[in-house]
């Protein structure tokens, strides 16, 4: 083998044995969908969220350094709003006067906002927040969809959009701080 | 290699350890020479350079594959001249094991510098020596690696590097006989 071939081998060999490394290290995820189906999360949104999840996590843990540090406390910040949707769901509807509504909607909004503050900070004190903030909140936002599907999109929405505030102030205040 | 290049060396493998990909280079140009004259030099006499090559090459596969592995409190050039010594190791024991008829196996031992077993006491003395030479510090490795690369010429042969290769050599064997 000569010089060029023999370094184009290595570098296979090494990004080879960090995808198979990464998908290793993913596979635990797969235990929140799991989770969410034991806790009456739909099937159908549960394995869209398993494929999307591990793809999240091998793609962040084989591309490494703020990806790969990131992914976990997405992971965790994402259980907030899937807690509070649970939470909201065993509680029922609320009700005043004569009608009543369910509180998934507003519960998803609110964990989706306290898991965007948490992503955002994680975020604001790394070396590439913007990366940081795109791996832990894709993360935080397919966990919590886990629990916010127990009233279809809108649920959905409200976390994308409680999750979706902070991360782009913070994304913001970052591009301003940027230099030209 | 010189304390600076020793330190280097130990930050790059990190990085790359960490999926820092800006960091292969470095690493492939500073390693290959190392790893190479490393698996010359062991197994001199009993292969061809050929061979040797391909040791050395199938090491540094085994380097970059594992970079992910690589701790980052222990010297980078230890752990990499640990695979190396291992493949070499292997080499031996397959080429031994490749010798079908006696007579083959007499004919090729006369060229042979040592039998068998006196080349896995030698390896296994190779490999207490990198256990031992981690416990030194930086400044004592390089100067016993430039000792050892350098053993005839003239360049390392001045009066201060001789004292310091006195005290290396001194603290070498210390750490010697506190491991036995």
């Amino acid at each position: 083998m000569n010089h060029p071939d023999f370094r184009r081998a290595a570098r296979v060999a090494y990004e080879q044995h960090r995808a198979r490394s990464a998908a290793l290290f993913a596979l635990p995820l797969l235990l929140f969908p799991v989770l969410g189906c034991c806790l009456g999360a739909a099937e159908r949104t549960a394995c869209v969220v398993a494929i999307a999840l591990l793809a999240v996590g091998v793609v962040a843990l084989w591309r490494g350094q703020v990806a790969a540090r990131a992914l976990w406390p997405g992971v965790l910040a994402g259980l907030l709003p899937l807690g509070l949707a649970l939470a909201a769901r065993s509680y029922g509807h609320a009700c005043l006067g004569g009608s009543c509504t369910s509180l998934c909607v507003p519960a998803c909004a609110l964990g989706g906002l306290l898991a965007g503050v948490a992503v955002a900070y994680a975020a604001r004190r790394s070396k590439a927040p913007a990366r940081y903030a795109l791996v832990a909140g894709s993360a935080a936002l397919l966990v919590g969809c886990l629990g916010c599907s127990c009233v279809g999109y809108a649920g959905m929405l409200g976390l994308a959009l409680g999750l979706g505030v902070p991360l782009a102030v913070v994304s913001a205040y970052c591009m301003q701080k940027m230099p030209a | 290699m010189t304390p600076d290049t020793l330190r280097e060396l130990d930050q790059a493998m990190t990085r790359l350890g960490d999926g820092d990909r800006s960091a292969f280079d470095e690493v492939f140009r500073t390693l290959w020479p190392r790893v190479l004259a490393f698996c010359v030099h062991v197994l001199s006499g009993r292969t061809g350079h050929a061979d040797s090559e391909d040791v050395a090459q199938r090491a540094l596969l085994k380097v970059f594959e594992r970079a992910s592995e690589y701790d980052s409190s222990k010297p980078a050039i230890s752990w990499v001249l640990a695979i190396a010594g291992w493949e070499c190791r292997t080499a031996l024991k397959s080429q031994s094991r490749r010798k079908e008829s006696p007579q083959e196996a007499i004919a090729s031992r006369a060229d042979e510098r040592a039998t068998p077993e006196e080349c896995i006491l030698h390896l296994d003395f190779l490999a207490s020596l990198e256990t031992i030479l981690v416990e030194l510090s930086p400044a004592d490795r390089a100067t016993l690696a430039t000792a050892f690369e350098q053993e005839s010429s003239e360049s390392a042969s001045g009066p201060s590097f001789r004292k310091r290769k006195q005290r290396a050599l001194e603290r070498l064997r210390q750490a010697w006989r506190r491991a036995l």
